[in-house]
């Protein structure tokens, strides 16, 4: 990410951009700048202090056993074709008549009691393709063939980036940048850990206590000296951008860290320390707009009830505490929680106890802003394609449209390059 | 160089520190897949798009560039020559070992001195060894260049005749415990550190990139399995293809995997049948965007292939679990089995487009699978009876692979980044086994446990492999590297001193003292040559120069003729050396 002239001044950076070091000293300084910058007539100006978290569920989650039919007819249904997978009727937990959720997502239950979980069924494109990385890539890129360059949300948050040039408008937890973010002219972080998110001095520079700062001020000085004409222009293009962003992003995050205490007691699990690694920046104010955490494993070819009620249960847990967090610091009006997974699984199970590739399948929406309840119409089990898959009835580009219309203050139709229509989850921005 | 003394608090290896980089970041815990891999995204057109003719990277020395191909030479058995190099590497030896940091082999001077790495093919066999191998080693850096870069090649393929048994000894005196990740994930970057046969390292790293299994299923059966499974893709890695694909679609770790030890005739199970064709053979499309296979083809397959289950730790054939009947498989009918679908799949047109892909994205630069430049790599499939040989030497013999459409063209993955750079800075140690896993995982790559099995999005596209998280780990770990091959330093939160003692016999001063190095400006020359092949701009190399001319306090290193050199410049100029973006390069 390369800093505009324009973005530093607005943000204070300027005054130590010789070597780009930004000292912790500044990063007070530079919130508040940047808090004051959100008044300013910046692009989406009524969605500035939103946030939009987007949680990965890898490997195509079994949306039948994650959402189930609930009627008497569609459960019918249902529970022949899964006569080991099958929940039983009297263990879901109730949302409406026709569907009933996983006691694994009791957790969230409360979500959906006071009316702050949107469940949007049958979601899906058309021609589904059973690859686990051609439906990634469709639905991180909107190109139907799987062959996009750009993520989603990568064309939203370079724009962000350009305007405002603040490090952490969008991150990323883990070490590889998910594709739903890529955009070709912005670098988005990715934190794995931020306690060890910055650079280490020589020992014996350290001990002299100066010349730590001064060597990498002395590495980002070579780095800006690489011209646009170089033949591997792109690959040093983007590393002058990591370098530049992870250096300035290292030291607000190592003070936003000490400065910041849970209010809860997260599970142990990855997932819920991506979460608090997310959260950690919302709290402490550092202008996150777009945030993206995985939880993966959700392949469930064999032996699918154990697997996806840890991972279910993980789910849950993390983003109950993810939001009682956010609660109990007064920031979770502003956040909303989307989650999505490249493929539901086929209906019928297969002989291992477990799923093979499907299509259609729930996502949910989370938050105070969110209306609660069921969108979107439930697949019908008694009209499958060929392959025995459900046909999809929401399109996904309709999910991501009414989060970006009516929750980040995007227009949807610019970002998706079409009008795909209001799931209605969300009211349209004030 | 005292292991007790010399590793105090601030000289240790990231991975030494109990501490340290241990917990896997959150993604981690992701077991399935967490990228899409669009076959032919726009990143990989522009990316295999020319990127102009400009020499923006002539310094003032004029060093060679990358243009004079090798000359194809078709090897006939084991060359004389590589028997008497072979010979020679064979002589050094194998000292003490040690917990941790530990140098166990003596630092002589190969067989053929210390390495011309000035000479005029200097950058082209650099650029082989790192692209075909995990980069120069200062001990037999020069047995490549006097080889030359056909040589080289020759070498490269040919490994089979060069002794590798002081590897084989270290190994041994490790006493690896297979069912520990931890030392599997050792035992294999030991192995890419110190091996005399880089293109079977590099070669075994590609397969299990591309047939891949992982530490993510399987409990803990799969740590021996994948052991065994290593040693698959390592025995096949140059031979026939449908001999690979027949091995690894019988390899109990895949067999876990992707669930074929659970697949019968009556309840079949499609995701090794699915990943079988998409991934490791043809691809969802072939290079005309045509679909290779319908679901239809997943579903017949997964019956073809049902039968197989472990027993013992092996995989076996159990007729009562075939699928007893007739199915039509990619155009072919019968009662099939593994065998047919493998000869099948392995015969297919497109099989060879979608290996050479893989195989010219990872070790050259990004393609289309419909990229002329894979043509010659196909031909070799087609015409040698399907050997990944002759293929890789179509491969490593091409104009292309060599020119500056590939020099520099491609980010380090994090296994090249670190064997290479302990490999170019002449380090020896044995690492601490326990604490690779999380070093590995902070720089965005876990041997044996892939994100998905899809493999590495960076073998595809190397960018993938960065991040500003994984950015700031390779500095990190330079910043740490250097401070071991300047002789480690010792002391505590206010004071951090090295030892005078330690930075003796330090990677470093030996160099100096094997090459005659008698001026800091001839040791920046000669790392400048030795690491970025005497390649980089004037204005670049003077900020070298200006970092090794900094005083320093503390230990020295002594240079020929007596003058010495603070040893905390040497680490300055070393640590810009080593995370200039050129360095991050391939």
């Amino acid at each position: 990410m390369m800093l505009s002239r324009r973005a530093m001044i607005k943000d204070g950076l300027l005054a130590v951009s010789a070597g780009m070091i930004m000292p912790p000293i500044f990063a007070r300084a530079v919130r508040a700048s940047h808090n004051a910058a959100l008044e300013g007539a910046t692009w989406a100006q009524a969605a500035q202090n939103r946030t939009l978290i987007v949680v990965q569920m890898a490997g195509g989650n079994d949306g039948l056993n994650t959402i189930v039919p609930a009627s008497d007819s569609a459960y019918g249904l249902y529970s022949s074709a899964r006569p080991t997978l099958a929940i039983p009727q009297a263990q879901l937990l109730t949302l409406d008549g026709n569907v009933g959720m996983n006691p694994a997502l009791k957790a969230l239950y409360p979500f959906w009691q006071s009316n702050k979980l949107a469940v949007v069924e049958g979601v899906g494109y058309p021609n589904p393709n059973l690859s686990h990385f051609v439906s990634m890539d469709i639905w991180q890129t909107l190109d139907l063939n799987g062959q996009g360059a750009t993520g989603w949300l990568g064309k939203y948050v370079s724009g962000l980036v350009d305007k405002d040039g603040h490090p952490f408008q969008s991150l990323a937890v883990g070490s590889a940048l998910p594709t739903a973010l890529r955009a070709l002219n912005a670098d988005v972080p990715v934190v794995g850990d931020p306690k060890t998110y910055k650079l280490a001095a020589d020992p014996a520079a350290a001990a002299a206590a100066q010349g730590a700062d001064a060597r990498i001020q002395t590495l980002l000085r070579l780095y800006n000296t690489y011209p646009q004409s170089a033949p591997y222009a792109a690959l040093l293009d983007m590393l002058n951008g990591t370098a530049q962003n992870a250096v300035n992003g290292s030291k607000i995050l190592e003070e936003t860290v000490s400065n910041y205490k849970p209010a809860v007691q997260y599970p142990t699990t990855n997932f819920a320390k991506g979460l608090q690694v997310l959260a950690e920046v919302i709290v402490q104010g550092l202008g996150l707009r777009v945030g993206y955490v995985t939880l993966g494993g959700f392949d469930t070819h064999a032996n699918q009830a154990k697997t996806q009620n840890d991972l279910l249960t993980e789910l849950a847990e993390g983003l109950s505490a993810f939001y009682g967090d956010l609660t109990a610091h007064n920031a979770a009006d502003n956040v909303v929680v989307m989650t999505w997974s490249e493929f539901g699984r086929r209906v019928e199970e297969n002989g291992n106890e477990g799923t093979d590739h499907g299509t259609a399948a729930p996502l949910f929406v989370l938050g105070n802003a969110v209306q609660g309840g069921v969108y979107g119409e439930p697949s019908d089990l008694s009209n499958l394609d060929s392959a025995g898959n459900l046909k999809f009835t929401t399109d996904f580009r309709s999910v991501y449209a009414t989060v970006l219309d009516n929750w980040l203050g995007a227009p949807s139709s610019a970002v998706l390059g079409g009008d795909f229509g209001d799931q209605k989850f969300l009211a349209p921005s004030a | 160089m005292k292991n007790n003394e010399s590793t105090g608090t601030s000289g240790r290896l990231p991975w030494e520190q109990p501490t340290a980089q241990q917990s896997a970041p959150p993604y981690a815990q992701g077991q399935e897949p967490t990228q899409p891999l669009g076959q032919t995204s726009e990143w990989q057109r522009q990316a295999a798009a020319p990127l102009g003719n400009q020499h923006y990277w002539e310094p003032p020395t004029v060093p060679p560039v990358l243009t004079a191909p090798p000359q194809p030479q078709k090897p006939k058995g084991i060359s004389r020559r590589a028997v008497l190099i072979g010979a020679g590497a064979g002589a050094v030896g194998i000292g003490a070992l040690g917990a941790g940091l530990g140098f166990f082999l003596s630092n002589r001077a190969s067989s053929s001195g210390p390495a011309n790495v000035f000479a005029s093919d200097a950058q082209q066999v650099a650029h082989l060894i790192r692209r075909a191998g995990l980069g120069p080693w200062p001990n037999d850096f020069g047995d490549y260049i006097n080889a030359g870069v056909s040589g080289t090649i020759d070498r490269l393929l040919n490994y089979s005749s060069i002794p590798n048994s002081d590897l084989d000894n270290l190994i041994n005196s490790l006493n690896y415990d297979f069912s520990r990740p931890e030392d599997l994930i050792h035992w294999f970057t030991i192995r890419m550190l110190y091996s005399k046969h880089p293109l079977e390292e590099k070669m075994t790293m590609f397969w299990h990139g591309v047939l891949v299994s992982g530490l993510d299923k399987g409990g803990k059966a799969m740590p021996p399995y994948l052991a065994q499974q290593n040693q698959v893709l390592r025995q096949n890695c140059l031979g026939r293809f449908d001999d690979l694909i027949h091995a690894i679609s019988t390899d109990p770790a895949m067999l876990v995997y992707l669930d074929g030890a659970r697949s019968t005739g009556r309840l079949p199970n499609e995701n090794y049948a699915r990943e079988l064709m998409e991934l490791f053979t043809l691809g969802v499309v072939n290079p005309q965007g045509q679909p290779n296979y319908t679901q239809d083809d997943v579903h017949q397959g997964a019956l073809a292939l049902t039968g197989w289950a472990i027993e013992g730790g092996k995989g076996v054939y159990l007729p009562h679990r075939h699928y007893n009947g007739t199915v039509t498989y990619l155009g072919h009918t019968g009662n099939l089995g593994l065998d047919d679908v493998v000869r099948i799949v392995c015969a297919h047109p497109a099989a060879p487009y979608h290996i050479a892909w893989r195989m010219w994205s990872f070790f050259a630069y990004p393609v289309n699978p419909n990229d002329s430049v894979l043509q010659p790599l196909v031909d070799a499939y087609n015409h040698n009876n399907h050997s990944i040989h002759a293929m890789v030497e179509a491969m490593l013999r091409s104009p292309d692979f060599i020119s500056d459409k590939a020099y520099r063209q491609r980010l380090k993955s994090p296994v090249e980044f670190l064997a290479g750079a302990i490999r170019n800075l002449g380090i020896q140690t044995t690492l601490q086994r326990n604490a690779l896993r999380g070093l590995y995982t902070a720089l965005g790559q876990v041997p044996f446990d892939p994100p998905n099995v899809s493999g590495w999005d960076g073998d595809k596209d190397s960018r993938a492999w960065l991040s500003t998280q994984t950015w700031m780990t390779r500095v990190n770990l330079i910043n740490t590297l250097v401070v071991v091959a300047t002789g480690g330093a010792t002391g505590g939160k206010r004071q951090a001193t090295q030892s005078a003692s330690s930075t003796t016999n330090s990677p470093v001063q030996q160099t100096i003292n094997q090459r005659g190095i008698s001026s800091a400006k001839d040791l920046t020359d000669y790392y400048v040559a030795a690491m970025l092949d005497n390649n980089i701009t004037s204005d670049r190399r003077s900020a070298l120069y200006d970092a090794i001319n900094q005083s320093g306090k503390g230990p020295t290193l002594t240079l020929a003729g007596g003058a010495t050199v603070p040893a905390v410049s040497v680490r300055q100029m070393l640590y810009l050396l080593m995370t200039m973006p050129e360095y991050h390069l391939n």
